[in-house]
């Protein structure tokens, strides 16, 4: 009675349904990530994480427009903790004004490598640019990734706070010749930092970056204990300028007032 | 974690000052707003530090550093303390709110204050910022019970825990049915610092106990008052 249901089934479940394997189990908890282009890369995915009651990720990544027959490294990004600081960088953190948000000027917005997405083996930190463990997507640059990780395998801390941690997915082909190289930006910085030689920056730049999206409404109108009383009214609102919306507005209001 | 160590090299914003086509689309609503209500609009939001009272034409730059454009640019990270909208008198400390088990958004436990949604990013830095409040609770008016009152051009102030005061300017309000929310152009990912404000509106239907809509206000950074202005 605190808070008012949603009324029905949101687009955005269906949608769900679609790339997710299978119902989810009702005590396991749920969290939708969408995962817009970086870069200009034009790529997008959806992921839904499910949280197991025994600690494990169920990952569900359906990915569009990635860089055809290519790796791309995905991770879960953020803090251990739970901490709220992170998000997705716009195009403004390209602090070098080379065109692109490499990935050494996104992990302060979004946060380091918490779980690496990996298609099988380790999933740490340590397997963060592990291409040929990632996914590849296909000919039509189309990529489907399911994993589920063992409990043991996930930072128990990360359990409780994952609607906080990001899902960035790596690789994009800057210059359209159809593969990673090193015409276009060059080397890899990341890589390099990491002790990996002659890998081209356009496969470890970011192509997507994905924020938590919850399910459908919100509800927020904890409403009358006292069935039968009214519920105040609320003017519909500024979207429509016309009269016609003056008259919505209008009738609206006398439709609900008391 | 970090607290954002990025910021510190990111353009601190300036003052977004892209108004000037905000307020020419808002001067329909302006008129129906001020007869409404009694309080109009005459003139474009006035960025609150005095240099830059004066609007600029849209996309315009007054103070360019970077080759970006200017919607790009936002506030260092800082998380976000209170709401205020002058306009319709609401101050609220703001509760932090997550998804629950169904990976539905929380709402406010307390019905005087509103939330902000944390797994969105912060007020102020680029993106979707998402604050939500009630707007009822036991028969009485809730936080956000004026929320339905704000017409664009109206401004929203957050202060954040870093001392500054983030100001954000009302772009559209809409009412949305709950079967078809726009989680999309709530959520959406933007190059600018956004901010979605939402309640519960339309019609309350008994049976359900459930507000049939969703009321949200769209709005976008105008500009900040710094922490030392306080």
């Amino acid at each position: 009675m605190r808070y008012c249901r949603p009324l029905s089934v949101l687009g955005i479940a269906a949608v769900l349904a679609l790339v997710s394997a299978g119902p989810a189990q009702s005590r396991d908890k749920v969290v939708l990530f969408q995962l817009e282009a970086m870069n200009g890369s034009g790529a997008t995915a959806l992921a839904t994480v499910t949280v197991g009651d025994d600690g494990s990720l169920r990952l569900s990544i359906e990915g569009h427009g990635l860089t055809p027959n290519q790796p791309h490294a995905q991770h879960l990004h953020g803090g251990m903790t739970g901490s709220t600081d992170f998000f997705c960088p716009p195009p403004s953190a390209d602090d070098d004004g080379d065109g692109q948000v490499s990935t050494e000027e996104g992990v302060p917005m979004y946060g380091g490598v918490i779980v690496s997405l990996t298609t099988r083996g380790d999933t740490s930190a340590d397997s963060v640019l592990d291409l040929d463990r990632f996914p590849v997507a296909d000919a039509n640059g189309e990529m489907t990734y399911e994993r589920t990780i063992p409990a043991d395998q996930i930072p128990d801390s990360i359990v409780e706070h994952i609607e906080h941690l990001h899902i960035v997915q790596h690789g994009l082909d800057v210059n359209g010749n159809g593969e990673y190289d090193m015409n276009s930006l060059g080397e890899s910085v990341f890589a390099k930092s990491l002790g990996a030689d002659g890998v081209p920056e356009e496969g470890t730049n970011p192509a997507t970056c994905g924020e938590v999206v919850p399910f459908g409404s919100v509800d927020t109108g904890g409403g009358p204990t006292d069935e039968g009383e009214p519920a105040p009214l609320l003017a519909v609102g500024g979207v429509a300028l016309a009269a016609a919306g003056v008259l919505f507005w209008l009738r609206r209001r006398l439709g609900v007032s008391p | 974690m970090a607290e954002s160590p990025a910021a510190e090299g990111r353009p601190r914003a300036r003052l977004v000052a892209a108004l000037a086509g905000v307020a020419l689309a808002a001067t329909g609503t302006v008129a129906v707003g001020a007869a409404l209500h009694g309080h109009g609009h005459d003139t474009a939001p006035q960025p609150p530090s005095a240099g830059d009272a004066k609007p600029v034409a849209a996309g315009a730059r007054h103070q360019p550093v970077r080759s970006e454009p200017v919607a790009d640019l936002g506030l260092p990270y800082s998380r976000p303390l209170r709401l205020s909208i002058p306009s319709i008198d609401v101050a609220t400390r703001l509760e932090y709110l997550e998804l629950d088990d169904e990976g539905v958004m929380e709402v406010p436990v307390d019905p005087t204050r509103a939330g902000w949604f944390s797994p969105s990013p912060a007020p102020g830095v680029p993106g979707s910022s998402v604050i939500a409040g009630h707007v009822t609770w036991d028969r009485e008016p809730a936080v956000f019970f004026d929320l339905g009152r704000l017409r664009p051009g109206d401004t929203i102030k957050v202060d954040r825990a870093d001392g500054t005061t983030a100001t954000f300017v009302v772009q559209r309000t809409g009412t949305f049915a709950k079967a078809s929310f726009p989680t999309r152009a709530v959520y959406r990912q933007i190059d600018y610092p956004g901010l979605r404000l939402i309640t519960c509106g339309g019609r309350y239907d008994v049976e359900s106990g459930n507000y049939d809509s969703n009321l949200i206000v769209f709005a976008r950074l105008a500009g900040h008052k710094p922490a030392d202005d306080r």
